[in-house]
């Protein structure tokens, strides 16, 4: 609620966002767990990196290697995880189980790290999802912007009987397509002048090879929304504005696929996330919300006053996904613009291999 | 200079005498025989020229008062004199054994002189009073002057304004009930009554018995300020407290303000050793301590919210607004309920002669003010209102974000005040007031937030020395959210109510001022109330439970006149809360950090029952000592008790944070303050110098553990975190009070701190160091200035600047689940940019005829002259890269011109 009030102080006076340099001094790094076992099917991952300076790109991801990683449950099960590539650890039959309190053991660099035990809670139901089309400006470099969206809602309920602590999550998948074979190189002319000539990059062909870099997949992910059902009568929720899709020549160049994840978690998980959600939410807020250090759940064992980060989840889940085609559009976006290197440099998440929901 | 001519004479007399004089009997061997008993002095010293060949030089007019009432039998005649002479300028001298001469030092009339020439020159109103016969006064007699001053328009007593005898720069204040008393010396003296907006009284004392004046300052037509007021300098180093500001509302109006705002608590927040965390926060900060320390009254009631929009600008009316007391330090012990600062705002009366009104037209708001007799000298009535357009500014300003193109922001404020005056000595008043704010955007949350206070006010004169007044009023703040989504829309709404009752006395015993009091108050929190908006809607019902206190104070103090050198005011305060039941209170596993999962038990309270009892002892002391006549150190020390404390979990206060009574798990705050000044008027009075510094310890300040929600939580205890505060500063102030260009430069150096060092790393913040507060502010620069170009046109301008406040930064980012997470510093650990700011305004005002129809008053000024991007905050943001990029918000990033205009008829 609060963070919407920002923008009418914005009209009322004339604030203003400005990027600004800020000299951010050098921290020293930490181990960042990143793991979650659910009650759907496996592998479950544990991913294990360390920390980035706040302005290194997040590509450059530091991966732990060589840990022996461990998941165990109340029930005596424990599963020794495999690296199946740098950093990723992956169980084998590990299958989640509500009510099951789990725990992550991690070895590396002769320290164990161990988490608090997390028992994963029942699941409840996403009733429905919907989008609504939703005009927008922006107001970029002083320039209006159009910034057209989707915003994505959805109806759940909690499991009866229980505290309900939820997490939901829209990611959004697209479709985009690159003319990396259109991709030219400027060389020096025998009289001095500078011209373009064709480059078709390697992975594009020539023709009649296929082009594997030309069309790939984005996945985008919304910062997630968390509730719990305190305040709510029948751990009903409705109306949650769980993210946004934005309407742009890339995006809609096919399709966008959306899908809604519910997670319920712990109580100390949702504390977790619900400090994500401020530092998102809170860095723009007129009021100032602190932005907290979170605390992980996972300490050193040797050493209890080192520094961890991330978080060990046990939670159950339940998904919707639909598309939101061109139709669903007022309007006919521009033709997608040409980017003439791989389809992989668009974006982060950017693959060539088709997500198995995609038609 | 006619004295210092005589003082001539005197000796060229005695010059002459010496030639020609005769030698016997020395003058110092001369004893008394008793014979003189009863005689005047002047009888005496010719008779005893008849017996002695001696010679005494004197003028009669000097000696004329003087009656030597017992015998000095064995005494010598220097002694009788000097005997008799003790306290006046007069002195013997003896001169070749033979003469005597009686020399007057003329310092103290020239000095008076001058003061009186240069109130002729102001053309101040100069009365002359004579109170007995100078020839029935015995020797150098002190006698008592006691006086009442009143406005001359309502008949209201003017409460600490100020008596000055200038030419002693002796002064004192006027009480509770506008009565004041001063212990001065037999002769001629120069006494002015000042008081804030009126204009300054001169009387010419020639003063020869206790007597008492009926004193009537009549309130400023319109601006006489280019003419030198002398001794307000004189008056600040002479009578006021250390860390007490009074404030003008005519220089309120004056300076240059955010879209032309006249706003009382921007000015508030430009005083040295105030800060505040930005443009958009409500209230301020007062020698380190938090908003809710602040205890801001309105006619004797407090008021929960000062501010309007968020904090943009205050909820006082500037044009209702009589006079401000605001108190830094050396609260008196009439004052008490919050810990760092007392804002006391009296509202204005009618008129008692005839209606008039005033009014102001703003970009944001407009605002009149009607006040005049219902019966002419007896009941006065006072309107004032103010509101804010429809939303035709935000809806006219183009948008970036689609869906607010229908919001809204609306406030208003109103008051009334009807004043009856039964007798000379009795009079009852009723004053009301109320604020409003409501913030909409199309479709989703509205804001609405309320303050109203009521109070009817008794005075009453006993006799001379004995006054009290009793106050019975009501306040009650209360905020709503309201939500109309169908789905989870909501109303949740929070509100305060307190009923209060103060009875105040005043005694005058000699040397003493006496006051002492009474004050009780009951609140009645309603801590929230969910309900959902529609049938549809998924919210739950729920209705925290209420809390019940009261809270007493019994307290009594004493300002004593030691003499011309010192100045002592004592007091101290009893105060209790106690939390009264129905409630029910969970208690935890000891030794366990309180969370949910630790309850172990609910104690349930019977209606009335009481839950928890505190009580604090607050000593005030405040000392004034006069090292001479233009420079004086004070001292004072307090300690004072707060029984509510504002829970927030953010920077800057919103007007939702819900206030927290003591009780069964938060204790009370309580603040002990020493703070000392040096105070000096150069002796042109045209420039005045301050240094005041303080030291402040602050217990039990409640801080949010991360995460916590504050609102609709039965088990805030599992939430909250009490602390430590600690503040110190020194704050340099030089002032031009007079001549064409007035202004000051004020530097602050100060720290304000947090401890928070709970039994486990959950209960600690910063794992229990001391970190700054979200307001510490080290270094800040203020220059403030006015500038005649002519007796009409104003230029003013207002320059600021400070270090920035305290943030929290990322130092590292993780990414967990494909989330970007910040790693954040230590609470506090950096800062954002320094901030500065220039503020300018044009002030052309009506003509100064004392008697005319409409008096108007044009106002043109830039907020944030050159445009400067202040920070208020800094945060970082995932580039496209992932990477965190910082930016910062500035409220107010470009120069904003406004132009309002306010009248008086």
């Amino acid at each position: 609620m609060k963070r919407k009030i920002i923008p009418i102080l914005y009209l009322l006076i004339t604030a203003c966002v400005d990027p600004i340099k800020y000299a951010v001094p050098a921290s020293d790094t930490q181990l960042v767990v990143d793991g979650v076992i659910t009650d759907e099917a496996g592998p479950y991952t544990v991913r294990l990196t360390r920390t980035l300076p706040v302005d290194a790109y997040l590509q450059n991801q530091v991966e732990v290697t060589g840990a022996m990683v461990t998941i165990r449950s109340n029930a005596g099960e424990a599963e020794l995880l495999k690296e199946v590539s740098p950093g990723v650890y992956q169980t084998a039959t590990l299958q989640g189980k509500v009510g099951r309190i789990y725990s992550l053991e991690i070895l590396v660099d002769k320290k164990t790290y161990r988490s608090d035990g997390e028992e994963m809670p029942p699941p409840g139901a996403i009733d429905n999802l919907r989008f609504e089309f939703t005009p927008y400006t922006k107001i970029e470099g002083g320039v209006q912007k159009n910034a057209d969206r989707f915003n994505v809602f959805l109806d759940s309920k909690g499991a009866p009987g229980v505290s309900n602590y939820l997490r939901w999550r829209l990611t959004g998948t697209y479709k985009i397509e690159t003319f990396p074979q259109l991709h030219m190189i400027g060389s020096i002319s025998p009289t001095g002048t500078t011209v373009f000539v064709p480059d078709p990059l390697p992975c594009s062909g020539p023709p009649p090879a296929e082009c594997i870099c030309c069309k790939c997949w984005i996945t985008d992910y919304n910062a997630p929304t968390v509730s719990d059902d305190q305040l709510i009568s029948g751990s009903r929720f409705a109306d949650v504005m769980i993210g946004i899709v934005p309407v742009t020549r890339r995006t809609f160049y096919d399709k966008y696929y959306i899908e809604a994840e519910q997670m319920s978690l712990t109580p100390a998980a949702f504390t977790y996330w619900k400090l994500v959600r401020a530092q998102t939410d809170g860095a723009t807020s007129l009021f100032q919300p602190p932005l907290a250090n979170i605390k992980s759940n996972l300490h050193c064992i040797s050493n209890p006053e080192e520094l961890l980060r991330g978080f060990f989840m046990a939670a159950s889940v339940t998904r919707k996904s639909t598309f939101i085609t061109k139709d669903d559009l007022p309007y006919r976006p521009a033709f997608i613009d040409t980017l003439t290197s791989s389809c992989l440099t668009a974006a982060r998440t950017a693959t060539t291999i088709k997500p198995s929901f995609w038609p | 200079m006619r004295l210092h001519s005589q003082f001539k004479i005197a000796v060229i007399i005695f010059l002459l005498f010496l030639c020609s004089g005769a030698y016997a009997q020395s003058v110092e061997d001369i004893r008394m025989d008793g014979t003189e008993a009863g005689k005047p002095l002047i009888q005496v010293l010719t008779e005893l020229e008849q017996k002695y060949p001696v010679r005494f030089f004197y003028l009669e007019e000097w000696l004329s008062p003087f009656q030597v009432e017992q015998s000095h039998k064995g005494l010598t005649v220097v002694e009788l004199l000097r005997d008799l002479f003790k306290g006046t300028e007069l002195d013997a001298v003896v001169m070749d054994s033979h003469y005597l001469v009686i020399v007057k030092d003329p310092r103290t009339d020239m000095n008076r002189k001058a003061l009186m020439n240069v109130a002729v020159r102001a053309q101040k109103s100069i009365e002359k009073v004579q109170v007995g016969d100078p020839k029935k006064v015995t020797k150098g007699a002190t006698f008592i002057l006691r006086g009442k001053i009143t406005d001359g328009g309502s008949g209201q007593a003017l409460v600490n304004a100020s008596v000055s005898v200038s030419d002693l720069q002796q002064g004192t204040t006027t009480d509770g009930t506008g009565q004041f008393e001063v212990k001065i010396p037999a002769g001629n003296h120069v006494v002015s009554f000042s008081y804030l907006n009126y204009e300054e009284k001169i009387v010419d004392l020639a003063l020869y018995a206790d007597g008492e004046v009926k004193v009537i300052l009549e309130e400023q037509p319109t601006i006489l300020d280019e003419v030198v007021v002398s001794d307000v300098a004189a008056n600040r180093a002479t009578t006021s407290r250390v860390g007490q500001t009074q404030m003008s509302i005519r220089e309120i109006k004056r300076a240059p303000s955010l879209l032309g705002e006249a706003d009382l608590i921007k000015q508030i927040q430009v005083l040295p050793g105030v800060t505040t965390a930005g443009e958009a926060a409500s209230g301020f900060n007062v020698r380190g301590g938090g908003v809710d320390q602040n205890l801001v009254l309105y006619d004797g009631i407090p008021i929960f919210n000062s501010s309007h929009a968020f904090g943009f600008f205050s909820a006082f009316n500037a044009q209702a607004i009589r006079d401000v007391s605001f108190y830094k330090g050396g609260v008196p012990a009439e004052y008490g309920g919050r810990i760092s600062s007392v804002l006391d705002i009296r509202s204005r009366e009618g008129d008692g002669q005839k209606w008039n009104g005033s009014g102001g037209i703003g970009l944001i708001s407009s605002n009149l003010l009607l006040n005049g007799p219902i019966v002419k000298d007896k009941t006065t009535l006072s309107i004032s209102a103010r509101s804010t357009y429809s939303d035709w500014l935000i809806n006219t300003i183009k948008t970036n974000y689609a869906d607010l193109q229908n919001s809204t922001v609306l406030f208003y404020d109103g008051a009334v005040k009807l004043a009856h005056q039964f007798s000379a000595d009795t009079k009852l008043t009723a004053s009301y007031y109320t604020s409003r704010d409501e913030f909409r955007l199309q479709g989703d949350t509205t804001y609405r937030w309320r303050n109203q206070a009521g109070s009817i006010r008794l005075d009453h004169q006993f006799d001379e020395n004995l006054s009290a007044n009793l106050t019975l009023g009501v306040g009650s703040y209360s905020y709503a959210l309201l939500d109309q989504n169908p789905g989870n829309g909501f109303n949740l709404s929070y509100r305060i109510t307190y009923p209060m009752m103060k009875a105040e006395f005043h005694l005058q015993r000699g040397k003493h001022r006496f006051t002492f009091g009474d004050q009780l108050y009951y609140y009645d929190f309603n801590p929230g109330t969910l309900t959902p908006s529609s049938p549809a809607s998924n919210i739950a019902n729920i209705q925290m439970e209420k809390q019940y206190s009261f809270e007493n104070a019994v307290f009594a103090g004493d300002a004593i006149n030691l003499g011309e050198k010192y100045f002592l005011e004592g007091g101290i305060r009893f105060s209790s809360f106690s939390a009264r039941g129905p409630a029910s209170v969970y208690t935890y596993e000891p030794g366990q950090p309180k969370s949910v999962n630790t309850i172990t038990d609910t104690l349930h309270y019977a209606a009335g029952q009481n839950i928890k009892t505190y009580f604090g002892i607050e000593p005030r002391l405040a000392l004034r000592y006069s090292i001479n006549s233009n420079t004086s150190l004070k001292a004072s020390y307090q300690r004072t008790y707060q029984y509510l404390h504002l829970v927030t979990n953010t920077a800057a206060v919103m007007p939702i944070d819900i206030w927290q009574p003591s009780g069964y798990y938060f204790k009370p705050q309580h603040a002990d303050q020493l703070s000392l000044g040096w105070y000096h008027t150069a002796s042109s009075t045209i420039y005045e110098f301050s240094i005041e510094g303080y030291y402040k310890l602050i217990q039990n300040l409640l801080d949010f553990k991360d995460g916590a929600r504050l609102i609709l939580n039965s088990h805030l205890e599992t939430d909250l975190l009490q602390g430590k505060g600690r503040a110190y500063g020194v704050e340099l102030s030089a002032n031009k009070v007079s001549g064409r260009l007035t202004g000051s430069v004020n530097y602050t150096y100060s720290r304000s701190l947090r401890t928070i060092s709970g039994p486990t790393s959950q209960e600690s913040v910063n794992e229990g160091a001391e970190y700054p507060s979200n307001f510490d502010q080290p270094n800040i620069v203020n220059l403030t200035w006015k500038y005649g170009i002519s007796r009409r046109i104003f230029f003013t301008g207002f320059f600021t600047y400070h270090t920035g406040r305290p943030v929290t930064i990322p130092l590292s980012v993780s990414i967990v689940d494909n989330t970007v997470v910040a790693n954040f510093s230590d609470r506090n650990a950096y800062r954002i940019p320094d901030y500065n700011r220039l503020d300018l305004a044009l002030v052309f005002e009506g003509n100064h005829k004392r008697k005319k129809f409409w008096d108007g008053t044009w106002t043109i000024s830039v907020y944030n002259v050159y445009g400067r991007k202040n920070p208020y905050t800094v945060f970082f943001r995932p580039s496209d890269q992932g990477a965190l990029q910082p930016y910062q918000l500035s409220i107010i990033g470009a120069p904003l011109p406004s132009i309002s205009y306010s009248f008086k008829f």
